[in-house]
């Protein structure tokens, strides 16, 4: 088992993003779980913004002001509470075009902030997320081809957003803890449901052989479950997953995960390995 | 004269002078950053559009008190400049297209002096913390930081073992905030 100080010594450079992927995969999925961790990332912002504040500023040439102002205003401005329509995936098309935020990005931003920010910090992140989607979808479509680049720039973004999060009231948040059952019996998961989305992470499912994956479920109140994506565990047996939900549901009475065919199926196929209600 | 936080407010509420306002406080920081990260005027331009876009859309989100509005935009700025150079650096040919020019033109306003001197005056003093550190740690604090290089990348560029410059990166970084946590208004 990894000590702590593994992670105290990676916070600096992971607030910097100078951490290598497997090192920044590795402190990511460790931050889920470690609110030592979470709280001594928001002691960097200052240092990262002290940084840019470094650099001599240089004027512009006097006909960008013009043109940024009219790009900008024409975007539509996030509102918090704003209500939004179920989500449905930007189509991505590769090409040249500028790098835009793409779909995939609002949910690695998603599950970034989460793994940071904590359950208050959820409530207020979904709304915001909701908002942002309506905003997404106005977008000129993803660049594909940037999309490692996209998901290294969500997670920066998500560092940034927790510090401009207010914490607010999570009440209509509810919190499933889940057990583990027969070849999932040693492990253990938990999943933050709300009208609006689920996040979930877990420890201590099995790696699964090829062509298979995990799923996750929730189950409204008298209705048949609905998927919340599929996902698989790190080498350490964790895994965190970030989605939204379709609107409209019922309240949501139990959270499952299965084992499924890789790319996932419309129902579930095999007993839940994990659940809770 | 408004300060920052009621300029975003009013940008919150919909207001194209406020942006406006903004821009003439702040677009030069941005424009300086995200030159020196990217090394490319019409990437610096490109980023700077970026960075007031974000600021339109998602000011209602700013939280006075949490970062102060120019750690805001600094930050927005040197996220958008890395992911300019990374893509550049992935795809060459990539040419980002001009944005269209559809608005009718803002009437130009001068900087409020006091606010661009309160940036100015943070900037020289982060230059200071920034020289009083040993070169060998400064060095790799600009790899890091304005050159959006990783741990392995700036090992492979430097020639110094990746355990060093782990840890010679740590100890500056820690040392920087030291320095910078008496300097600078803190960011809770």
């Amino acid at each position: 088992m990894t000590t702590h100080q593994a992670f105290d010594d990676v916070v600096p450079a992971y607030a910097l993003d100078a951490l290598d992927r497997d090192e920044r995969q590795a402190f990511e999925e460790h931050l889920v779980i470690c609110e030592r961790c979470q709280a001594a990332l928001r002691q960097w912002p200052g240092v990262s913004s002290g940084l840019g504040l470094a650099a001599e500023p240089a004027e512009p040439p006097p006909d960008l002001r013009s043109r940024t102002l009219a790009r900008a205003v024409a975007q539509p401005q996030a509102h918090l509470g704003r209500p939004v329509t179920p989500f449905r995936p930007a189509v991505a098309v590769p090409g040249p075009s500028r790098p835009r935020s793409s779909a995939l990005q609002r949910w690695a931003l998603a599950a970034s902030v989460v793994l940071m920010a904590g359950l208050a910090a959820y409530a207020a992140l979904l709304r915001i997320q909701l908002a942002e989607t309506a905003d997404a979808l106005g977008e000129a479509a993803a660049y594909v081809a940037q999309l490692s680049a996209e998901l290294e720039t969500s997670r920066r973004d998500a560092a940034m957003l927790v510090d401009t999060l207010q914490v607010v009231n999570a009440g209509d948040v509810i919190r499933v803890d889940l057990r583990g059952a027969g070849p999932g019996a040693g492990a253990t998961g938990r999943a933050f449901v709300s009208e609006r989305g689920v996040v979930f992470h877990s420890e201590g499912l099995p790696a699964l052989a090829g062509g298979r994956t995990y799923q996750l479920w929730v189950i409204p109140q008298g209705a048949a479950p609905v998927s919340a994506g599929t996902f698989a565990v790190n080498a350490f047996g964790g895994s965190s997953l970030a989605r939204m939900l379709p609107a409209g549901l019922a309240t949501v009475a139990a959270v499952a995960v299965t084992e499924e065919p890789d790319g996932g199926s419309p129902g579930p196929t095999t007993t839940p390995l994990l659940a809770g209600s | 004269m408004q300060d920052d936080a009621a300029l975003v407010r009013a940008i919150a509420s919909g207001s194209s002078d406020a942006l406006g306002a903004l821009y003439d406080r702040h677009a030069a920081l941005v424009f300086g950053l995200a030159r020196r990260i990217t090394g490319r005027q019409e990437d610096a331009e490109e980023v700077v559009q970026d960075v007031f876009a974000q600021v339109w859309r998602q000011a209602a989100r700013y939280q006075d008190g949490r970062a102060t509005v120019a750690g805001w935009v600094v930050m927005l700025a040197r996220t958008r400049a890395i992911d300019r150079l990374r893509a550049r650096m992935a795809r060459p040919d990539l040419a980002a297209p001009v944005a269209p020019d559809d608005a009718p033109a803002l009437v130009a306003r001068e900087p409020d002096p006091e606010v661009v001197t309160m940036s100015a005056q943070d900037g020289h003093r982060v230059r200071r913390v920034l020289a009083a550190l040993p070169d060998a740690q400064r060095s790799l604090v600009e790899l890091a930081y304005y050159g959006g290089l990783t741990h392995t990348e700036i090992a492979g560029q430097t020639g110094i073992p990746l355990g060093t410059v782990k840890t010679r990166l740590r100890t500056a970084l820690i040392a920087l905030r030291e320095a910078l946590g008496q300097t600078l208004e803190a960011v809770p």
